[in-house]
């Protein structure tokens, strides 16, 4: 028993490292999902592909500082792209853009493969080392991934709540039609969420890239418990994407430090499967009445 | 005999195909058409649940996997005998599929399908994680199966003579003619209403919730056979073969062939299994290949190739046109009952708030049989609300709805309809993809059995739908649509049916045919509990009028009474009359 308190602290604070990895996915694909209704499966292979990119100018003798920005705005422009030919086609369905989120899966995930093959690579680190801090041994670049986590929600949560081009984001996001008719440009919007949402996911791949060895499935993993945070805590809400991070963040890590790997793939899909069996839509959604 | 014609091409082509499984030995050819049949069930599966029953369920790969382990751990382990192993096989995949499928009810869309994926990918964690599932290294199935003699006949089920991809073939057949049997009964109807439109299922008394899993679990069974084949065929079994990326295939299969038709999977599973193994691309640039291929038939040809090939046949053979039914417009006949004094409706007490709103407060009346009973009030007076409360598709928080005298609060919506009260909806919802004649044919499936006419023919003629009976529904214009939504609500024989704004968007010529048929139900002995704004209508053709304000009833009685109300004319008519 006193084992187990022992660890306990540790295994908290890894858990929320990760959520913060966790809630940049999350956030893009809320996002995404808030504004398009498209549930995007190959946000995950962004964040690879973001990853690989960042590697690939820092082994090029680019700083990782220029390298990440100057990848999330290649993602970004790339993202605009994929929504202006492959998902606005097909957006009176939304089904219809989960397939075409899946093509996407095959096309990107093999591209990589193709160009970087299956080896793992490792990238030399910035911020290499770990402090101590009253007993927790926290890494360096794990509190890089905490602040830059932080930045963004702060950033995100301002732009959408103070800007026009926020508010007008929010506005699309609760009511298509009456943002279009209130002179909205809601696929002008479409297009800009779809982007910001990939140079997140770029974003979070060169954070990975700075913590782990990279494969060709090293994003799969964030896309999935993405997903899980996300409708954990309610699709749609930015706050809900953060806490439904947290709270998978801390499963994955609990069930790691107490449990074993095997558990800890299962545990978020547990902790998925009680929330939405006892709250239906998330816990940050109020149930609306259906409309009749 | 054009119907006929009309069906030959499948025939014909299922003919070559068992043609060429018995005369063309070449191990190539055999080895395509094994993987594509294989491919074929699973995405045989997928259409069950998804394209006939429209859940996209991304556990299917999963569900087959759970029917390949413990065919073959039953097989080799416990020494079962291999069609016992089969059959327990399958029978967990169902029996999964139960439980999964009843999580997963309160859930629709991109929400049941990721929640099936959590419970898909759970399974495969557990599978790399069990030492009985040989953790992700995997576990050897029994080996060969044993050879079927009938009578003089024997039949190698292994056979590198095709006898395996000829049982993949039958087995193929039966599960289509399976469905295809279930689609011709009540039961197989109900399964496409619930697809088209879940909430209108239920108000015309289908058990939507029962047929969601009824889909899951018929596509569970198929994928069950799809498992316990391709452990067959692979010899061997590891938790990677049912993951991700199988799935993210039997998806381009489906697509590729076409969803929601019977021969789809089949189409789609040759040309996979064909562009595979002739193009020999390999490896990762065939994956990017069929990606770009889902994108592009997504955007430009959503409805697969069977679909275009099926309307290609209609081109060269057009179909007949339908021998015209005649029915006379006549009387509506709602179920028994008869005129009684007896209220029909009685509500008391009815209560609802959403957060701090309270949208139906305190709410009582009774609405007796035959009787035609306005509910009028401004905008948000909580009409939609209590008629959402009395049709049972929400729940109050207190008060009591009493139906010929028995309490009915806590029944479900389609318990309701098929006990006789029928609600229509304000914006109008049909059964899109289906015929207006199917349309009312679902509707009129809960009828008890009357002598006489086809109730079905006699609704079509007494609402003017005679031209529309063979288009599909999301052909109708809004009035058409409208006028449908009432007819469904009566082709249920409803002895009461609660229209929400029926006249709302329609033309003076659409409101007087609505006049006519609302005085003809009320003839017919069937009540009416009617939202409307259009005031001319519901003075002229109300018994009696309940006013709500801000939930609460603020005036009840004749029209003559009500429109004398002074509190009335202030909340509603205006203060200016």
């Amino acid at each position: 028993m006193i084992a187990v308190w022992d660890q306990l602290p540790q295994a908290v604070a890894n858990g929320l490292l990760l959520a913060a990895l966790y809630a940049i996915v999350a956030l893009g694909l809320t996002l995404i999902f808030g504004v398009l209704d498209v549930v995007n499966f190959g946000h995950g292979q962004l964040v690879t592909l973001g990853a690989y990119l960042v590697y690939a100018l820092v082994s090029g003798s680019f700083s990782f500082w220029i390298a990440v920005p100057v990848v999330m705005v290649a993602l970004g422009l790339g993202g605009l792209l994929m929504e202006r030919f492959t998902f606005r086609p097909v957006r009176s369905i939304p089904i219809n853009g989960l397939l075409v989120s899946i093509g996407w899966i095959a096309i990107i995930g093999n591209v990589i493969s193709a160009v970087w093959g299956p080896d793992q690579y490792n990238m030399t680190r910035v911020l290499p080392g770990s402090l101590s801090f009253a007993g927790l041994s926290l890494s360096r670049s794990q509190l890089l991934v905490l602040g830059v986590s932080i930045v963004v929600m702060v950033v995100l949560s301002l732009v959408l709540r103070f800007t026009s081009g926020g508010k007008a984001l929010r506005a699309t996001a609760q009511n298509r039609e009456a943002a279009a008719l209130v002179g909205i440009r809601t696929r002008r919007l479409d297009a800009i969420a779809f982007g910001v949402g990939a140079a997140l996911a770029a974003l979070a791949g060169g954070l990975v890239a700075n913590l782990f060895p990279l494969d060709p499935s090293v994003g799969d993993s964030y896309m999935v418990y993405a997903f899980v945070a996300l409708i954990v805590g309610g699709a749609g809400s930015a706050a809900g994407a953060v806490v439904g991070s947290i709270i998978v963040g801390l499963a994955v890590s609990l069930a790691q430090t107490f449990g074993s790997t095997g558990v800890a793939s299962v545990a978020p899909f547990v902790v998925l499967i009680i929330v939405l069996f006892f709250r239906p839509a998330g816990l940050f959604r109020t149930d609306h009445e259906a409309t009749l | 005999m054009t119907t006929g014609l009309r069906r030959l091409p499948p025939w014909l082509g299922i003919l070559a195909l068992c043609l060429v499984v018995l005369l063309v030995p070449d191990e190539s050819t055999q080895n395509t058409l094994t993987v594509g049949l294989i491919w074929a069930l699973w995405a045989a599966s997928l259409n069950i649940t998804w394209g006939y029953g429209g859940q996209f369920s991304m556990a299917q790969v999963a569900l087959g996997g759970v029917s390949a382990y413990v065919f073959v751990i039953l097989a080799t382990r416990s020494g079962w005998p291999v069609f016992l192993a089969i059959v327990a096989g399958i029978v967990s995949a169902a029996v999964v599929s139960v439980v999964i499928g009843y999580m997963c009810l309160r859930l629709s869309g991109f929400r049941f399908a990721i929640m099936t994926l959590a419970f898909a990918l759970a399974g495969v964690g557990l599978a790399s994680s069990m030492e009985i599932t040989g953790r992700t290294t995997g576990i050897s199935a029994p080996g060969p199966w044993p050879t079927l003699r009938i009578g003089p006949l024997t039949w190698d089920l292994n056979g590198t003579d095709g006898g395996f991809t000829l049982l993949l073939l039958v087995v193929f057949l039966l599960l289509t003619g399976g469905m295809w049997l279930v689609l011709r009964t009540r039961q197989g109807r109900a399964l496409l209403a619930v697809r088209e439109d879940q909430l209108l299922a239920e108000s015309v008394g289908v058990a939507a919730r029962r047929y969601r899993v009824l889909a899951f679990v018929l596509g569970a069974v198929a994928a069950g056979v799809a498992g316990v084949c391709q452990a067959q065929y692979y010899q061997f079994i590891y938790p990677s073969l049912f993951s991700f990326s199988t799935l993210v295939t039997v998806i381009v299969v489906l697509v590729l062939g076409g969803r929601g038709l019977l021969f789809g999977p089949l189409v789609g599973g040759l040309l996979y299994a064909l562009l595979t193994n002739t193009l020999h691309i390999g490896g990762q640039f065939e994956q990017m290949i069929f990606g770009a291929a889902i994108i592009l038939l997504t955007v430009f040809a959503r409805h697969g190739l069977t679909y275009y090939l099926s309307a290609a046949v209609r081109l060269v053979l057009p179909r007949p046109p339908a021998e015209p039914v005649r029915a006379e417009p006549g009387p509506l006949a709602p179920r028994g009952g008869g005129l009684t004094d007896a209220a029909l409706l009685e509500i008391s007490g009815l209560t609802k708030a959403f957060g701090g709103v309270r949208a139906v407060d305190d709410v009582s009346f009774t609405v007796g049989s035959a009787a035609v009973v306005g509910v009028i009030g401004p905008n948000g007076a909580g009409k939609t609300s209590l008629f959402n409360l009395v049709s049972g598709f929400v729940r109050p928080d207190a008060g009591e709805v009493r139906w010929e005298g028995r309490a009915i609060t806590g029944l479900p919506a389609f318990e309701r309809s098929r006990r006789g009260l029928v609600r229509t909806f304000q914006r109008p919802r049909t059964f899109p993809a289906l015929t207006v004649r199917e349309n009312l044919v679902i509707a009129a499936e809960g009828r008890p059995a009357h002598p006489g006419a086809d109730p079905v023919e006699q609704i079509v003629a007494t609402f003017g739908l005679a031209e529309l009976a063979d288009r599909p529904a999301s052909a109708l214009s809004y009035g058409d649509a409208k006028r449908l939504g009432v007819a469904l609500a009566v082709a249920t024989g409803a002895r009461m049916v609660l229209l929400d704004e029926p006249a709302a968007g329609l033309n003076t010529g659409d409101v007087e045919l609505l006049r006519r048929d609302l005085l003809e139900l009320r003839k017919a002995g069937c009540s009416v509990l009617l939202i409307e704004h259009h005031m001319e209508l519901v003075l002229d053709v109300c018994d009696e009028i309940v006013v709500l304000d801000a939930g609460r009833v603020i005036a009840q009685g004749t029209p003559a009474e009500v429109s004398a109300h002074p509190d009335v004319i202030d909340a509603y008519l205006g203060s200016a009359r």
